[in-house]
C-alpha cells in the first residue's frame, strides 16, 4: 500500500473535521426551530393579546358576560365562550372517562392476548378519523337520533357535539390507561389474589390505585384535547354566545369563536381580527397548563415504576 | 353440636357473600366489555353513515313513482302514468325552482321540485324515509323505485370544481389543493424533523437545555391546532400580506393566504410529531451497533448516515406517515389563516390561493341542504380511503420492520 502524503491526509481531516461541525450545525439549528416555534406562538398570541387589551380592559374581557365583538356597541364578555368550551368538555368527560377507563380495564385486565390485537387497532383508527368527520357525524346522525328521544332539541346542541368529542378522545384515555395499567406490577394483582380476592376487588382495590397517577395524566391530557376541539364543535354545537346548562341548546366555544371570525373577512389589525388571538391566547395558556400538568403527574409516575 | 350448627350458618353466611362477590366480578366483566364495544359500535355506525350518504349521492334514485299534486293529478289523470318519461327528461322539460323554494321544499322532506315552464304546474318528488307523507298522499312509494349507478356522477366528483349547484359540484381544485400544500409540507417538516430528532438524540448530551427543548417540543404536540393556525394567520399571512402591500403590482404575492402559508402552517403543526416518533425510532437503535461503528473509527455523522438511519427508518417512515395523514385531515389551521371555501381552479404555483379537502367538506357540512351533506360524505369517503390507505401503509411497515430486525 502506497504511503498517503501527509498533507493530503490532514486535508483530509480538516475537511472531515470541517464537514462534521457543517452538519451538527445544521443539524442543530433544525432542532432549535422547534424552539422557535414556540417562541412564535407566544409571541403572536401575546403582542396580539396586548394591542388587545390596550382597547378593552381585561376586567371587561374576564368579568363581564355578553360576548359581542361585532356588534355596535361592541361587548367583549369571554365567560359566554368559557362557558361554552367547559359546557361541552365536561359532557364529554363524563361520557369518555367511564367508557374509557372500562374499556382500559377490559383490555388490561380481562382481554385475551388475541381480542386486545385487533381492538387496539381498531381504537387507533378511531384516534385517526379527521374531527370533521366526527362533526359530519355528530349533525347527520347523532342530532336526530337525539331529536327523536328529546324533542327538545334544537339542531345545533352541546349534547351532540359533546357525544362526539367523547368518542374522539375516547381511544386517547382508553391507550393512555391501558399502558398504565399495564405497567402495574403483577405482583400486586397476585397479592390481592393470593388473599381470596376476585377479580372486581383486585381492580378496584390494588390496580385502579396503583395507576391512578397514569389515569389521571391520560384523563387530563385527552380532556386538553376535548377543550381545544374545533370542527365538531363548529358543526354541530352552532354559533351562539351563549352561558347556559342546557346541553339542548346551542352554544358557541372559544374555538367556535375562532372559526365563525376567520370564516368572515376581517382585516389585519381590526378589533374582530385582534379578539381572535386574544381567545387564543386563553385557550393556548388553558390547554398549556393541562399539559404541564399531565406530564408532570406522568413523568412522577414513570418513576415508581420503571 | 351447637359448634357445628354455629359454623354451617357461618358457613351459609360466607357463601352468600361469596356469590354475591362472584356475581359483582361477573356484572363488573361485563360492563367493561360493553364499554370497549361503545367505541367500537360507534365507528361501525360512523363508517355506516358516512357510506350511506355517499352511496345516496353517487348512486341516483330513479323516481318511478313520482308524486305529483293533487291538483296536477286531477287536471290530468294520465299524469301519473306518463311520470317517469317526464322525470327522466325534466331539465328539458322544468325549470327547477330558485333556491329558496328548495330550501322550503327541504323541510317538507321533499327531495326535488321543480317546476313546469307555465310557472304553476310542479312536480314534487319526495325523500324515500318518509313513509307517513306518502300514505298521507295515499301513494306507494317503495313501488319500482330502482338504483342506477352513475358512473358519470363518479367522474364528475373528480373531475368538477365546487359549484352552488349540488349536482355539478366536484372536489378537483380541492384535491389539487390538497396535494399541493401536503407536497410542499412533507418536503418542509420531514427534513427538519428528522435532523431535529438525530441531533437531539445523537448530538446532545442530557442537560438543561436538552431537557427544556424536550419538554418544549412534548408540549408543543399538545397545543391545540387551532392556535397553530392563529400562529400562521400572525406570522405567515401576515408576511405575505406585507409583501403584497410593498409590491402591490407583483402577480406573486397577490393572495396573502397561499399555499406556502398553508403549507408552512401545516409545518409547524406536524414538526413536533415528526420529531418525537422519529427519535423514538432512533432511540430503539441498540446502542452496540453505534459502539461497533465508533470502534472502527467512523465519525458520527458516518454513524448515523450508515448505521442509525438505515436501522431506524422503518419507525421514522411510520411517524411521517401518520403525521402526514393528520395534515391532511386538518381544517381547523386552514380556515383560520383564511383559506378560501370556494375555488374554481387548480393552484399553479405556491403563491396561488387554495382550497383543501376538508375545508371542501366543511363548506359542504355547513350547507343546510341535504343535497351538500351527501356531497360531504363522498368527499369523506375520499379522505377516509387516503387516510386509512395511509395508516395501513405504516402499521405494515412497522410490522415488517418488528418481523425483519430483531435486536
Amino acid at each position: 500500500m502506497a504511503a498517503i502524503n501527509p498533507a493530503v491526509q490532514l486535508s483530509r481531516k480538516a475537511n472531515r473535521i470541517l464537514k462534521e461541525e457543517g452538519i451538527r450545525i445544521v443539524l442543530a439549528v433544525s432542532a432549535l426551530l422547534s424552539v422557535a416555534t414556540t417562541a412564535g406562538i407566544v409571541y403572536t398570541l401575546a403582542s396580539e393579546s396586548f394591542h388587545f387589551f390596550q382597547q378593552v380592559s381585561p376586567a371587561e374581557f374576564f368579568l363581564t358576560t355578553d360576548w359581542a365583538p361585532l356588534f355596535s356597541p361592541p361587548r367583549f364578555g369571554v365567560l359566554p365562550l368559557v362557558n361554552g368550551t367547559l359546557l361541552v368538555t365536561l359532557v364529554a368527560a363524563v361520557i369518555a372517562i367511564p367508557l374509557g377507563v372500562a374499556s382500559a380495564i377490559y383490555l388490561s385486565e380481562f382481554a385475551t392476548q388475541r381480542s386486545r390485537a385487533w381492538i387496539k387497532p381498531i381504537l387507533e383508527v378511531l384516534a385517526g378519523i379527521p374531527t370533521i368527520v366526527y362533526g359530519f357525524f355528530a349533525l347527520v346522525t347523532i342530532t336526530p337520533v337525539l331529536q327523536k328521544i328529546w324533542p327538545q332539541t334544537q339542531v345545533f346542541n352541546v349534547l351532540s357535539g359533546s357525544i362526539a368529542v367523547a368518542i374522539m378522545i375516547l381511544p386517547t384515555i382508553a391507550s393512555l390507561c391501558d399502558d398504565a395499567l399495564r405497567s402495574v406490577p403483577d405482583s400486586l394483582r397476585q397479592g390481592g389474589y393470593a388473599m381470596g380476592a376476585t377479580k372486581l376487588e383486585v381492580t378496584a382495590s390494588v390496580v385502579l390505585p396503583a395507576g391512578l397517577s397514569g389515569i389521571l395524566a391520560a384523563i387530563i391530557l385527552a380532556l386538553s384535547r376535548a377543550i381545544g376541539e374545533t370542527m365538531i364543535v363548529v358543526i354541530a354545537c352552532g354559533g351562539q354566545p351563549n352561558i347556559t346548562a342546557n346541553v339542548f341548546e346551542p352554544v358557541q366555544t372559544m374555538t367556535a369563536y375562532i372559526v365563525a371570525v376567520s370564516l368572515g373577512d376581517t382585516p389585519h389589525g381590526t378589533i374582530g381580527y385582534l379578539t381572535i388571538f386574544a381567545v387564543g391566547g386563553l385557550l393556548f395558556l388553558i390547554t398549556l397548563c393541562m399539559n404541564i400538568v399531565s406530564h408532570k403527574i406522568m413523568r412522577r409516575f414513570r418513576e415508581v415504576y420503571e | 353440636m351447637g359448634r357445628q350448627g354455629l359454623g354451617t350458618e357461618r358457613d351459609a353466611r360466607i357463601n352468600r357473600h361469596l356469590k354475591s362477590r362472584h356475581l359483582k366480578a361477573q356484572v363488573f366483566k361485563w360492563v367493561c366489555f360493553a364499554s370497549t364495544w361503545v367505541g367500537l359500535v360507534f365507528l361501525v355506525a360512523l363508517l355506516f353513515t358516512v357510506s350511506q350518504q355517499a352511496f345516496r349521492y353517487m348512486w341516483e334514485r330513479t323516481e318511478t313513482n313520482p308524486f305529483v299534486v293533487r291538483e296536477m293529478i286531477e287536471h290530468d289523470p294520465s299524469f301519473l302514468a306518463r311520470a317517469e318519461e317526464i322525470c327522466w327528461g325534466f331539465e328539458a322539460v322544468f325549470t327547477p325552482l330558485d333556491e329558496a323554494a328548495l330550501r322550503t321544499g327541504r323541510d317538507l322532506r321533499i327531495q326535488r321540485m321543480v317546476k313546469f315552464h307555465d310557472q304553476q304546474s310542479f312536480l314534487i318528488t319526495l325523500r324515500e324515509d318518509e313513509p307517513e307523507l306518502y300514505s298521507q298522499l295515499g301513494i306507494n312509494p317503495g313501488n319500482g323505485t330502482r338504483w342506477r349507478m352513475l358512473a358519470s356522477n363518479f367522474a364528475q366528483f373528480f373531475n368538477n370544481f365546487p359549484s352552488r349547484n349540488a349536482e355539478n359540484a366536484g372536489i378537483r381544485s380541492a384535491i389539487a389543493g390538497t396535494l399541493w400544500m401536503i407536497t410542499i409540507t412533507a418536503l418542509i417538516a420531514i427534513p427538519l424533523g428528522v435532523a431535529s430528532a438525530i441531533y437531539l438524540e445523537e448530538y446532545t448530551r442530557e442537560n438543561r437545555i436538552s431537557r427544556f427543548i424536550e419538554i418544549n417540543i412534548a408540549n408543543l404536540a399538545g397545543v391545540p391546532s387551532i392556535v397553530y393556525g392563529l400562529l400562521g394567520l400572525s406570522l405567515f399571512v401576515g408576511y405575505f400580506s406585507m409583501m403584497k402591500t410593498r409590491f402591490p403590482d407583483s402577480e406573486m404575492f397577490s393572495n396573502p393566504r397561499n399555499v406556502m402559508a398553508g403549507a408552512l402552517t401545516m409545518t409547524v403543526l406536524i414538526l413536533p410529531v415528526i420529531i418525537i416518533s422519529a427519535r423514538e425510532a432512533i432511540k430503539a437503535v441498540p446502542a452496540s451497533l453505534r459502539q461497533a461503528a465508533y470502534a472502527v473509527g467512523a465519525t458520527r455523522w458516518q454513524v448515523v448516515r450508515h448505521h442509525i438511519l438505515p436501522a431506524a427508518l422503518p419507525g421514522i417512515v411510520t411517524g411521517v406517515i401518520l403525521s402526514i395523514s393528520r395534515a391532511i385531515g386538518e381544517t381547523a389551521p386552514l380556515i383560520t389563516i383564511g383559506a378560501l371555501t370556494y375555488v374554481a381552479f387548480v393552484p399553479e404555483n405556491v403563491f396561488s390561493g387554495f382550497t383543501a379537502l376538508p375545508i371542501q367538506i366543511y363548506n359542504w357540512v355547513s350547507r343546510p341542504q341535504k343535497e351538500f351533506h351527501d356531497l360531504a360524505a363522498s368527499g369523506i369517503i375520499v379522505l377516509m380511503i387516503v387516510l386509512l390507505s395511509l395508516n395501513a401503509f405504516a402499521v405494515t411497515i412497522r410490522h415488517r420492520a418488528e418481523r425483519r430486525l430483531k435486536w
